[in-house]
């Protein structure tokens, strides 16, 4: 059962604290967890001491055990990260890099499951006609969406997405981040995403972390989590928080706030 | 999941791999051509020599050496098969070695000879052969690879230590390897610059790669290790390709680049290590045999693997056919020969294959 909790947790990187004693909601099988926070805050720092144990003192336990007790196997079993920088342009094809991550993870499927599994994949993120196509001559886009399936390639309880759709236009945006929602809900795992549009945030997620200087700044339901004051003091912006005429919160953003603004 | 669910991604699957078979039948068929033409370089190369014995002789000869008259049992016996058979196993093992380095360094100008592995085992020659004389009882023949590969060995061990010590990144291996050769290369001119002029020859020479002076011995013990280390290598040939993808994406997925990277580097160590000890420097080989198979075969390790050591036993069997039949009367040293035939090789290839030739 997918669990993941998170409790004062400390990453020194290079002799600099990195996270600050971070705390977190506890989270449970099916959610989808917004991770959120101005550039430099530590989510990718938070999530890579989530999926490698990098520079942790304990803090973190999935399933009720600490990652630092999980051996490297029991953590590749159980854990994805997808990287901010999407896969390298190499001359291997989508099918190609896929097909090596599942076999170099020993599934233990056969080709036949297995080409099931990457047709539902690639075919989910409209990656189907470029399976056989070199990756140095896909779209940075495209590339992307390669790395989230590696990630999830390996069907991981624990599935960490960082900034997934940074390089997507609008409907793959879309397409991924429920991809991934509904992989959360359809085998109980728990998806972790650090995301920058606060607006994709409120529409997906479950639960939502506000990271600040390596402190949590906020975290819970969405809904309640964001709002204007917040946003100025983490963001250091005037936003609102509108509804639209569907009934659903949009973030408004109006303009960066001279004082205080932080690089 | 429902069943309905899977059924449909089910015949894309299918599609998948019914389009991959035919990617993979041609990478086959490329496979089956390269090894045609290493054994067609090879037949080349024990035909070639300044005896007048022609290729149905030399079979012939093979084939039933009691026919032979003692001349031409000793071409044949104990100077063609042994020296194309180290030029096939050579070029062989330099390539595998370059084509490991290159994927786990992620560096495509990597080879066993940046790493240093090779000036390493050039400076335990030089120090062989200046200090000879004060290591008695054992034979030159013996003493002289046993020197070189025990400092070829070294270098690996000292890179090896560095970057596990300091947690290397593939950069800084690189980094150690050209910082090693710098180092190498000085101490063997050091050597040199207090040795006598007879005796710098015979380094010089040493360093020249040269298959000529192999034996049954020496093929057998290349051909030995290249065929322990090779099945090593294909195990790995899933991981490997996965590293293709970049290190930070593999680690995330959990791959143990460390590992890899670990076993990696003592097989290139002793592969180079067992290669160079024999034949002296044959550069070259281990950085563009790679590349050819790579721009032939795809990234794919499954292919590209053997593909790697298929060009390079071709390369150099071609080469060493080459040596013998350029400059009548002479063998010009193999070393020379690979880079100058491999050098228009490589450069019509990559602008005929520009895009399988980038890397990034
Ligand atoms: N390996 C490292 N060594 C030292 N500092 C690091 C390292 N990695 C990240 N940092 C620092 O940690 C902070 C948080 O980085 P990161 O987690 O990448 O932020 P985010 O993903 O939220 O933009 C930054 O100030 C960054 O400079
Ligand atoms: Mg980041």
């Amino acid at each position: 059962m997918a669990v993941m909790s998170v409790a004062d947790l400390h990453v020194r990187l290079s002799g600099r604290e990195i996270l600050k004693g971070i705390s977190l909601p506890e989270m449970r099988a099916g959610q989808m967890v917004g991770l959120i926070g101005p550039n430099a805050s530590g989510k990718s720092t938070l999530l890579r001491a989530i999926a490698m144990g990098n520079g942790t003192q304990g803090g973190i336990s999935l399933g009720g055990k600490p990652v630092t007790a999980m051996k490297r196997a029991e953590r590749a079993a159980n854990i994805s990260l997808m990287p901010q920088t999407p896969p390298l342009g190499s001359t291997l094809t989508p099918f190609e890099l896929l097909r090596s991550y599942a076999r170099a993870t020993n599934l233990g499927l056969s080709n036949a499951q297995l080409g099931d599994r990457m047709g539902e994949l690639l075919g989910k993120l409209g990656l189907l006609p470029d399976a056989h196509r070199k990756l140095n001559e896909l779209s940075g886009g495209k590339r992307q969406l390669v790395g989230m399936c590696l990630a999830m390639v390996n069907e991981p309880k624990y599935l960490l997405l960082d900034e997934p759709t940074s390089a997507l236009d609008l409907r793959w945006q879309l397409t991924a981040l429920s991809v991934a929602r509904n992989y959360a809900r359809s085998r109980e795992a728990i998806c972790v995403a650090a995301l920058h549009d606060i607006n994709l945030a409120l529409r997906f997620c479950d639960l939502l972390v506000v990271l600040k200087d390596g402190c949590v700044a906020a975290s819970g339901v969405p809904e309640e989590v964001i709002d204007s004051a917040l946003l100025a003091d983490v963001y250091g912006v005037s936003a609102r928080l509108e509804r639209c005429s569907q009934g659903a919160p949009v973030l408004i953003a109006d303009a960066a706030n001279e004082i205080g603004a932080s690089a | 999941m429902s069943q309905q669910e899977i059924s449909e991604p089910g015949n894309a699957g299918a599609g998948l791999f019914e389009h991959y078979r035919l990617i993979a039948a041609r990478r086959t068929m490329v496979l089956i051509c390269l090894f045609a033409l290493m054994c067609l370089a090879f037949l080349m190369d024990i035909t070639a020599g300044p005896a007048n014995l022609g290729l149905l002789d030399v079979l012939k000869g093979i084939f039933s050496p009691s026919s032979l008259d003692q001349r031409n049992y000793v071409i044949i016996w104990s100077v063609r098969l042994p020296d194309a058979l180290i030029a096939l196993a050579v070029g062989g093992a330099l390539s595998l070695a370059g084509v490991e380095t290159q994927t786990t360094l992620n560096n495509p100008l990597a080879s066993p000879f940046t790493l240093g592995i090779s000036a390493a085992a050039t400076l335990g020659a030089a120090f062989f052969i200046v200090v000879a004389p004060n290591v008695g009882g054992f034979s030159q023949t013996l003493m002289l690879p046993a020197f070189a590969f025990s400092f070829a060995m070294m270098a690996a061990m000292a890179i090896l230590t560095l970057s596990t010590l300091h947690g290397g990144s593939s950069t800084t291996i690189v980094l150690y390897g050209i910082a090693l050769v710098f180092l190498c290369e000085a101490l063997t001119a050091a050597l040199q610059y207090v040795a006598s002029a007879e005796v710098i020859q015979q380094i010089v020479f040493w360093n020249m790669g040269n298959l000529t002076r192999a034996g049954w011995t020496e093929v057998a013990v290349v051909s030995a290790v290249f065929a322990l280390v090779l099945p090593l290598s294909l195990r790995d040939v899933w991981i490997l390709t996965a590293l293709r993808g970049g290190e930070d994406q593999a680690r995330s997925s959990g791959l143990s680049v460390n590992r890899i990277r670990l076993v990696v580097m003592i097989r290139v160590a002793i592969l180079s290590a067992v290669a160079v000890c024999f034949v002296g420097t044959i550069g070259f080989i281990g950085l563009v045999g790679p590349h050819i198979a790579r721009m032939l075969l795809g990234e794919d390790h499954r292919f590209l693997v053997p593909g790697a050591c298929l060009t390079g036993a071709a390369l150099l069997s071609l080469a060493s056919c080459l040596s013998k039949v350029l400059v009548p009367g002479a063998i010009v040293p193999v070393y020379i020969i690979t880079a100058i035939i491999g050098v228009p090789v490589f450069l019509v290839l990559i602008s005929w294959r520009r895009k399988e030739a980038s890397w990034q």
